[in-house]
């Protein structure tokens, strides 16, 4: 018999001898052939080791133990005998792939660790003043505090896009870095260690849905909203406005607030309203679903303020 | 992804010997007596009514159909396919001299590296399982590929490619895929192939020995050892000159000589075979032809354009004929 007629023998609950053994083979042979990992069977394996013959048995039974729950097997009556065999090996290996997935998107880092490695890199590349028994880290030169803002400046951090651990990656700490540069690319103010430890571990959180969604879908862009928002910021900002979100968000390089003024001859405490203003209408105009809806959004604008200029 | 993407590249292809992987019998049974105690009489299927028909329907938009893993092409080569295909049509059969090609689209069981926007047909009382169209695969492919009618689907308006954000994996997806179709589509590059090669040489009968071409040359063109024309020598042993075109091709078959003469006669062909062994002479349908014997000669007469495979019994491979 074919392992075509062994399946169909699994699916009406009527599996012989013979064919247990040919399609436990058949499993076998694409584990062989394709290299699976053992995480597979065990999900509390946290390394991958040799199979042994209980692994592959196990493997067996579970992806008998889906085909079940799943009704993978519901309509096979109505495949022709040729692609029932495919059909089988297909659901094989996505059952395998999303075992692997679960597990991929369950790697992810403790908030001891991103504090631990933040704080390292913070004191390497950073400043940081205590102010009213609060350590506050910051970039350029600090002589206050204002407490109100860190509402305002935590609704700008959550618009960032998370930072995905990827399988490969061997080190933690250059990533920690890139996200500590994107939180004060945004903010541009002293930021209060704790909320910035809480934000940054935040960051590697939201990396986890990220890597999920991209695995069920490729993220979406709605370029229609992003043609309104831009038409609708367009008609919020006045040409002072664009000339200043060109130089600040748009320059080549970093522009601080006070080579803005000196080249801008506005002085600086007005340009700091200006800017918050700014984001604040881009803000409240349009959110990006997604990271690259953010970066699409950020495009289009750019070039709308290089017609307008 | 990665392990569908690695699947896709490297299928187990029909011929792929699956070696058995060494157990003790006795350890296998104790283990299917345990699955026999979990899940013994779980039936999973379901009865179902089943729309495959043993006559061809006219192909017609919509429908769905398997398509032959393996297949002659247009010159009479073996064509293997990595993977079976099950394709939608969709448009109506478009014919050019003997050659009848359909446009489709390969359908996929992966419904998770579908792009965001390509529908899900769900429905598995249609085919089995669950399935997408993959509409930016489109070919045409030769009539003859399309083997089993499946069932009939209402097809949607196509999915707008410009804004849609592809991940990697779903690039690479379709890379795969479109390599892994070609195969399907080869039916009718070979087709075009062909015409363009007998508009260069002039139309002539191929012979084709295990994908090894041969455009077969008129025997008039021929010229025998002593300098006399060919068709003259038969004109003067026949008293008339015969107008008609004629092909010759030797094999040799274990040792055996086999001479091959095609003649062209009006819109038919006459297949002569001088061999002491009994030949089998089918289309590529499948269909058998009655020969003529004569001594040694067996003669298969009006023969239309098309493909024809002939075998004999110790012929390792078959003798692939494009008329």
């Amino acid at each position: 018999m074919n392992n075509q007629q062994y399946i169909r023998e699994l699916a009406a609950g009527q599996l012989s001898l013979k064919g247990y053994w040919a399609l436990l083979n058949l499993n076998i042979y694409m584990i062989i052939k394709y290299k699976w990992p053992t995480i597979i069977v065990d999900e509390s394996n946290t390394e991958d080791h040799n199979w042994s013959k209980e692994d592959y048995v196990s493997f067996f039974h579970q992806f008998i133990q889906y085909l079940i729950e799943n009704k993978k097997l519901e309509f096979v009556n109505k495949i022709p005998d040729p692609y029932v065999e495919y059909y089988f090996q297909k659901i094989i290996v996505s059952f395998v792939a999303k075992k692997i997935r679960e597990r991929q998107t369950k790697r992810s880092i403790s908030f001891e660790s991103v504090q631990r490695i933040g704080l390292q890199i913070l004191y390497e590349d950073y400043r940081s003043k205590e102010i009213n028994n609060k350590n506050y880290w910051y970039t350029t030169s600090i002589t206050s505090v204002a407490e109100s803002r860190i509402g305002i400046v935590e609704e700008l951090v959550n618009k960032l896009p998370g930072i995905t651990i990827k399988n490969d990656i061997k080190q933690i700490k250059p990533l920690i870095r890139l996200a500590l540069g994107d939180i004060f690319s945004l903010v541009n103010e002293p930021i209060d260690e704790q909320f910035l430890i809480k934000t940054l571990y935040t960051l590697f959180e939201k990396s986890n849905n990220i890597e999920d969604i991209k695995n069920e879908e490729p993220l979406d862009v709605n370029f229609e909203n992003i043609a309104k928002a831009v038409d609708l910021i367009t008609k919020k900002l006045n040409r002072e406005e664009f000339l200043l979100l060109k130089k600040y968000f748009f320059s080549q390089r970093k522009t601080s607030l006070q080579e803005l003024s000196t080249d801008t001859s506005i002085p600086k405490s007005t340009l700091h309203k200006k800017i918050a203003k700014i984001k604040l209408i881009i803000t409240s105009v349009f959110n990006p679903e997604n990271e690259l809806e953010g970066i699409e959004f950020l495009k289009k604008l750019e070039q709308k303020v290089d017609e307008l200029k | 992804m990665n392990e569908i993407l690695a699947f896709l590249s490297e299928p187990i292809e029909p011929l792929e010997k699956i070696s058995n992987y060494p157990l003790n019998e006795d350890w296998v049974k104790e283990h299917y007596a345990k699955f026999r105690s979990k899940y013994s009489n779980i039936k999973i299927n379901v009865p179902v009514k089943n729309d495959m028909v043993e006559d061809k329907p006219l192909p017609r938009t919509g429908q769905i159909w398997t398509c032959f893993q393996t297949y002659d092409d247009y010159f009479g080569n073996e064509i293997n396919g990595k993977l079976p295909y099950y394709v939608v049509v969709i448009d109506e059969v478009c014919k050019l001299d003997d050659f009848e090609s359909i446009r489709i689209q390969p359908i996929n069981l992966f419904v998770e590296l579908r792009a965001k926007d390509e529908q899900i047909i769900s429905n598995k009382n249609i085919a089995g399982f669950e399935f997408f169209i993959e509409h930016w695969n489109e070919q045409p492919i030769s009539v003859n590929l399309l083997n089993l009618y499946i069932g009939s689907i209402q097809l949607d308006p196509p999915v707008n490619e410009e804004f849609l954000n592809l991940s990697d994996d779903q690039k690479k997806f379709r890379e795969i895929e479109i390599e892994n179709t070609s195969y399907l589509r080869q039916s009718v590059i070979s087709f075009l192939s062909y015409k363009e090669i007998i508009a260069n040489k002039g139309n002539c009968p191929i012979i084709n020995i295990d994908n090894y071409i041969n455009y077969l040359v008129e025997k008039n063109d021929a010229v025998k050892e002593d300098g006399q024309p060919y068709e003259l020598l038969i004109a003067a042993k026949r008293g008339k000159k015969d107008l008609r075109k004629r092909y010759h091709y030797s094999h040799h078959v274990k040792g055996e000589k086999m001479e091959i003469e095609l003649i062209k006669d009006r819109n038919t062909f006459i297949l002569s075979i001088a061999t002491h062994q009994d030949v089998i002479l089918k289309d590529e349908r499948g269909n058998s032809f009655n020969p003529i014997k004569s001594s040694n000669n067996t003669i298969f007469k009006d023969l239309d354009s098309g493909l024809y495979i002939l075998n004999s019994e110790i012929m390792d491979k078959p003798i692939k004929i494009r008329l």
